[in-house]
């Protein structure tokens, strides 16, 4: 199978404000292949953000503290890196798609400058060519080069969008993380944006870390999945192992709170509760207080990571249910 | 959308300075204020070199050379705009003062901006403890009115041109820090910086391409208005004999020296008078214009 890419080990990340600690990642494992798209799917305020800020190093200063954990870069960690390494790394390397296009662009910039402005953050290249490389990345995107001179206020959200999909893929970088690139988009474009991400991930062979809470989204665009809840990643495997089994009862909570095309329900079924604050989580089973399979152990003892074969053998799950149908990690 | 160049080309479009400038030429108010405005920079260059060609003889025949004879004359063919109270032309003297002003002015805000401008980027990039200890002595400075602590630095320093404007500029420097701290502060933590950080953007380009280019048209327009505000002081300074000296014939200073003879001889209040109004609303015009034309987000 391909190698690992990127990897993620045991990572906390916790916000200490004066209200208190927000323990908003603990102990997260993702392991991104080569050339493959991973879907990060959870509710909001799962620490999906937060671990895609981890990875780039981009946690808001000065509250965001890395408590504990990895991030492997082929074998580096990326958060012992210096600034300057890190510079280097971000945008040749691993490149980010923030969720709102109408805020991503600069309002005074050029759309072709700010392409060209990515490119030479890494690239020695004069005017000229930088801005051949720009005319190049900007019709793979589908917007014509003559609009290279107008400013983002002159563009759509969908156009938007594709400019900053063009600024994170100028340099192409290895691993592209998308934090809901879809969020802010209508369904059309939205199909549409999907659509120019997998072009190009064909064409330059990127590997993709997709945060998402629309798993149609995922069942379109992924190999592999993790589901996120309250920090901690409650099962991870590939797209197959998770839509078919749905071993987690919080992937099953997720699964019957959406509508399917093939099933007549009258209604839907959502998840009773909230996400445990996470400025006071619970000793054991994040999930415990909304699980309708709780035990007594699950609100004492953290249940471990089981592994659960599946497909490709990386189908593991967070839950006491499966102590013995599954191996411990 | 922009036509096609016959090799497929963008055809260069407008630039931003010009986009501005096309928004700005629709605005006739402002156009008004930018024609009077260069008429009186014309002017007061043009007296310069007129005084540095002839070493100051043009100065003395017309501006400063008493003529008892017509004493408080009134506006006629030969004085347009009348004589005061040394019998000295009005009109030459409004003409060779409009340089103490907009020098004036213009010196003063430069200075403050500067100065306003890196304090006020260093708290507002910095934040924290740097921020607190910067922001609270500009707040100090904000709690003493801005003409009343120019008042006291001449007082301490002597009344001249140079300490008049040193005066000035430390008045309106907490104003400028204030706005530069909030726009830094406001790019700062927008989005499109945080997206160009996670493309490999170093400090130094963020900093000039981002957060500068973006803080700018506020201070760009708060400094015309500025401009207008510190010519008032000036003149208010001089009307109470504390900034340029007679016999310079500095707008305030000759509304100051005109009050006396308010009811025998109108014009000499009016017209320095009208020549204040006049610059001032221009220069008020010209700044409002600045702040439409300025805002990317308002074009069309």
């Amino acid at each position: 199978m391909e190698n690992t890419i990127l990897e993620v080990k045991n990572l906390s990340i916790h916000y200490e404000m004066r209200e208190g600690t927000v323990k908003a990642l603990n102990g997260a494992d993702l392991v991104l292949k080569e050339g493959a798209s991973h879907g990060l799917v959870g509710e909001t305020g799962a620490g999906k953000t937060t671990l895609a800020k981890g990875i780039m190093g981009l946690l808001p200063k000065p509250y965001g503290k890395i408590k504990s954990g990895e991030v492997l870069y082929e074998g580096r960690d990326l958060l012992l890196m210096g600034k300057q390494e890190m510079q280097k790394i971000r945008g040749q390397h691993i490149s980010m798609i923030f969720q709102d296009p109408m805020t991503s662009l600069n309002p005074v910039m050029t759309v072709g400058d700010q392409i060209m402005e990515a490119i030479r953050n890494h690239e020695k290249l004069s005017r000229k060519d930088a801005a051949e490389k720009t005319k190049v990345i900007l019709e793979l995107v589908g917007i014509p080069y003559v609009r290279a001179q107008e400013y983002p206020h002159q563009f759509s959200g969908g156009m938007k969008q594709r400019v900053v999909i063009a600024i994170a893929l100028a340099c192409n970088p290895r691993i592209l993380i998308a934090d809901e690139p879809t969020t802010a988009l209508d369904v059309t474009i939205q199909a549409q944006v999907l659509e120019t991400i997998r072009d190009l991930r064909d064409k330059f062979h990127t590997s993709m870390l997709l945060i998402t809470h629309d798993l149609g989204v995922i069942a379109q665009n992924c190999e592999y999945v993790s589901v996120i809840y309250a920090g901690e990643i409650v099962e991870t495997g590939t797209v197959h192992d998770i839509f078919g089994r749905k071993l987690h009862p919080y992937t099953q909570g997720l699964f019957s709170s959406i509508p399917n095309i093939s099933e007549t329900v009258t209604r839907l079924v959502p998840i009773n509760g909230l996400m445990p604050d996470p400025t006071a989580l619970p000793e054991g089973c994040a999930f415990c207080e909304r699980c309708k399979y709780a035990e007594a152990r699950c609100s004492v003892e953290h249940p471990p990571l089981y592994d659960m074969g599946g497909e490709e053998n990386v189908h593991r799950v967070r839950c006491f249910r499966y102590e013995h149908g599954g191996e411990r990690v | 959308m922009a036509k096609l160049h016959s090799k497929g080309q963008p055809v260069r479009q407008r630039s931003l300075m010009q986009e501005a400038w096309l928004q700005f030429k629709s605005n006739r108010l402002a156009i008004c204020g930018l024609i009077v405005i260069g008429l009186l920079l014309l002017i007061s260059i043009g007296t310069t070199i007129i005084d540095l060609v002839d070493g100051g003889a043009l100065y003395k025949q017309l501006v400063t050379k008493q003529n008892l004879l017509e004493k408080l004359d009134p506006p006629s063919a030969t004085h347009i705009l009348g004589c005061d109270e040394y019998g000295r032309d009005l009109f030459f003297r409004i003409l060779w003062g409009t340089r103490y002003s907009l020098f004036a002015g213009v010196c003063t805000i430069l200075v403050a901006v500067l100065i306003g401008g890196i304090f006020g980027a260093i708290a507002g990039y910095y934040g924290g403890k740097i921020d607190n200890v910067i922001m609270r002595v500009m707040d100090m400075m904000m709690t003493v009115p801005s003409l009343v602590l120019a008042m006291a630095i001449v007082a301490a320093l002597g009344s001249s041109l140079v300490n008049l404007l040193i005066a000035l500029a430390t008045s309106q420097v907490p104003q400028f820090a204030r706005i530069v701290r909030s726009s830094v502060m406001a790019v700062k933590g927008s989005e499109y910086v945080e997206a160009t950080k996670a493309v490999g953007a170093s400090d130094a380009l963020i900093i000039a391409k981002y957060i500068i280019p973006n803080a700018l048209s506020p201070v760009i327009v708060q400094g015309t208005l500025g401009v207008a505000t510190t010519i008032l002081n000036v003149a208010g300074m001089s009307f109470l004999g504390l900034g340029i000296q007679p016999p310079a014939p500095e707008w305030g200073s000759i509304l100051s020296s005109a009050r006396i003879y308010m009811r025998e001889a109108w014009h000499i209040s009016v017209f320095p008078g009208l020549a204040i109004v006049i610059c001032i609303l221009s220069l008020n015009l010209l700044g409002d214009g600045l702040r439409d034309a300025l805002d990317p987000k308002q074009k069309r």
